[in-house]
């Protein structure tokens, strides 16, 4: 963040704003976009920036918007003004674990924070169990179980607080001690800042002009009525993602644990002399991804999900001279496509001329 | 010797900063002194600060100037209800005629009707959190002091830090470090105001129309006495119930007091930095801790400064 910079050379198509023209104060340093481009750019620019490939999201043909100094300062003094005025002692505070940047990224898509939402599962289990095929059920169903007790916390949350979701969920698995798994989850509630919008049934995309200035087409895919969507998914990345005409619907999960058994009690302590592959244990890993998968398929179906994304896979052997066993937990976002369908961010290359960090290379 | 190159002005010789062409000076005396090299250099004292050359550039886009690298420090003697004064505090230790009515009390899963170690309670550990509450509260206290004899404005980036300085069981010092700022042609400086924002974030937040107001703490603690089931005993699996609810209402009573503290100093609270931490206890307890350190904002303004964030594809090596 430099300077203003400005496009020196006009857009090769005329880029028309589509039906969500952009609401909020016009910014009276960007030239007219799908207009003449040239027509605001002075000559005598030294930082001259990439100009964009067309797409329908007008802003990004527009030029970067500066903080005028000068205003900042003025703003800066009202901020300090405010502090003489008796606060309002409302009931209607807010309380977020976002930053400065989040709250900027939700509000340009027309989100507001409501309050911190947090809900935790625990469950254990007996791990001997998990020593023959079969047998690791009650530890898949442990893992399920304290995530979805968690999630259904969290969901009780959102509905008392008329929240339309939860974002940038942090979710914390703490095995202790090894045989009891408990799920955390903690994050910010926020709510669409124009409810006309957010529901399935408002009519079409793009209906407010004080709402957002982006990502309306997503609207279609949330429905209030569906229920509160949870993620994991950053703020940045719900930004993202809603701009191109997604919306989270929730979190899915997917736990499978498959035992095997030794072909012998030698090769079960490494005492085998022949170079061969432990086809048990290949098997049940393969058998172990399926079933955390399909079930994470189903979580998603239930959803009325296109997708999901986001997707953590962690595999965990227990290997003792009893127990036999892989853990494979998987966790995603179930997303669903707005009525728009996919809608493109056409996202500008950028080639910085600074030195790249050291760590650029060894990292290969 | 002969005269090393012509130059355009006769008096070259004694401008050595004509040489910036190209040419070094001939000897160290041809260097120019201290005052001529850079006219410009102020002779006051310079302020400190723990700013980035990033965030320092944001802060005067604001119209803030560093006044000086602020801190607060306390030693505390943390101390806990559930602790060594258990037995005698009367929330008692041993068998089912143990806490009090404000513990929640969770039965052996073995349907035993005895043993310490089957039985459990979660009770709130009041103490503790007061001790954490104070100690950071003081340290903050204590660097908004110093801030203030500075004619400061307020304390930007402010890092709150708990750590074992100076030794010894259950001593804790508590530290926070900011940098105090002065708005140019402000108004004359009252109560400064403090946030853990700084920077680039601080200017983004002042768009966006919300003032910083107060830092808030908010701890909640529960002192977990756990039972058979809570400890991982695999002969009775199953949804343990004593931990969540542990959690949950370390994570309640923290939450209450940021809204209580937002709805005192203004309409709500961002950059929240929350941690959640079992520190152990006696035997097979823990105290379980939820602590929040955020920012406290009031709405100034509701006109917004739009962001209009672009998506760009780093072309990175």
């Amino acid at each position: 963040m430099t300077g203003p910079t400005r496009s020196t050379s006009p857009t090769p198509d005329d880029s028309t704003p589509g039906s969500s023209t952009p609401g909020g104060p016009t910014r009276s340093t960007a030239p007219t976009p799908g207009g003449n481009g040239a027509g605001g750019a002075p000559t005598s620019d030294p930082s001259p920036s990439p100009s964009p490939s067309v797409s329908s999201d007008p802003t990004l043909g527009a030029p970067e918007i500066p903080l005028d100094p000068h205003a900042m300062a003025q703003r800066m003094r009202a901020a300090l003004a405010v502090r003489h005025r008796p606060p309002a002692h409302s009931a209607q505070v807010f309380a977020s674990d976002l930053t400065v940047g989040d709250l900027v990224l939700l509000d340009e898509v027309g989100y507001q924070p409501v309050d911190l939402v947090s809900g935790a599962g625990s469950a254990s289990w007996n791990p001997q169990m998990a020593s023959n095929q079969g047998g690791g059920d009650a530890w898949a169903w442990a893992l399920t179980a304290a995530i979805t007790s968690a999630r259904s916390a969290v969901d009780r949350e959102l509905r008392a607080r008329s929240a339309d979701g939860v974002v940038a969920m942090q979710l914390h698995l703490d095995r202790h001690p090894g045989n009891l798994l408990t799920c955390t989850m903690l994050g910010t509630a926020i709510r669409a800042q124009d409810p006309a919008v957010t529901s399935a049934d408002a009519g079409h995309a793009g209906a407010s002009h004080q709402g957002a200035r982006h990502g309306h087409s997503s609207r279609s895919a949330h429905s209030r009525a569906a229920g509160p969507f949870n993620t994991t998914l950053s703020a940045r990345d719900f930004h993202l993602l809603v701009r191109a005409g997604y919306h989270p619907a929730g979190i899915t999960v997917g736990a499978a644990v498959v035992g095997f058994a030794s072909r012998s009690v030698a090769q079960g302590m490494g005492l085998s002399r022949e170079n061969m592959e432990l086809s048990d244990q290949t098997g049940a890993l393969y058998a172990a991804r399926e079933q955390a998968m399909s079930r994470m398929d189903a979580e998603a179906k239930a959803l009325d999900a296109d997708g999901v994304v986001a997707v953590t896979f962690s595999e965990r052997p227990s290997h003792s001279m009893m127990v036999h066993a892989v853990e494979i937990l998987v966790v995603g976002t179930a997303i669903r496509r707005g009525k728009d369908g996919h809608q493109s961010l056409h996202p500008a290359m950028q080639l910085s001329l600074d030195d790249p960090d050291p760590n650029v290379f060894l990292r290969g | 010797m002969s005269d090393p190159a012509p130059e355009s002005s006769p008096a070259s010789a004694s401008r050595p900063e004509q040489s910036a062409t190209g040419r070094l000076p001939a000897s160290p005396g041809d260097l120019p002194p201290p005052e001529q090299a850079a006219p410009g250099i102020s002779r006051r004292r310079p302020a400190t600060s723990n700013l980035s050359v990033a965030q320092s550039g944001a802060l005067r886009r604001l119209g803030l100037a560093p006044a000086g690298f602020v801190l607060g420090t306390v030693v505390m003697q943390v101390v806990s209800s559930a602790g060594y004064g258990t037995m005698a505090g009367g929330y008692g230790a041993f068998g089912t005629t143990g806490p009090s009515r404000a513990a929640a009390r969770y039965p052996c899963a073995h349907m035993m009707g005895y043993g310490a170690d089957h039985w459990g309670y979660n009770i709130e550990d009041t103490a503790y959190a007061a001790s954490l509450s104070y100690g950071y509260e003081t340290a903050v206290t204590r660097l908004r002091d110093e801030a203030r004899t500075l004619g400061a404005h307020g304390v930007v980036g402010i890092e709150l830090t708990v750590g074992d300085l100076v030794g010894g069981y259950a001593s804790w010092t508590f530290r926070a470090t900011g940098t105090a700022v002065v708005l140019a042609d402000g108004p004359p400086p009252g109560e400064p105001f403090t946030t853990g924002i700084t920077g680039q974030h601080l200017e983004r937040l002042i768009a966006l129309g919300y003032a910083p107001a107060t830092l808030v703490t908010a701890v909640g603690a529960m002192y977990v006495q756990p039972n058979c089931r809570t400890r991982g005993d695999f002969t009775v699996p199953g949804p343990v119930d004593q931990i969540p609810h542990a959690i949950g209402a370390a994570r309640d009573r923290a939450r209450s007091a940021l809204h209580q503290a937002a709805t005192a100093h203004g309409d709500g609270v961002v950059d929240t930095r929350w941690s959640d931490r079992r520190s152990p206890a006696f035997g097979e307890g823990w105290i379980q801790t939820a602590v929040a350190i955020g920012t406290v904002v009031r709405r100034f303004d509701t006109d917004r400064t739009p962001a209009a964030p672009r998506p760009v594809v780093p072309l990175r090596p």
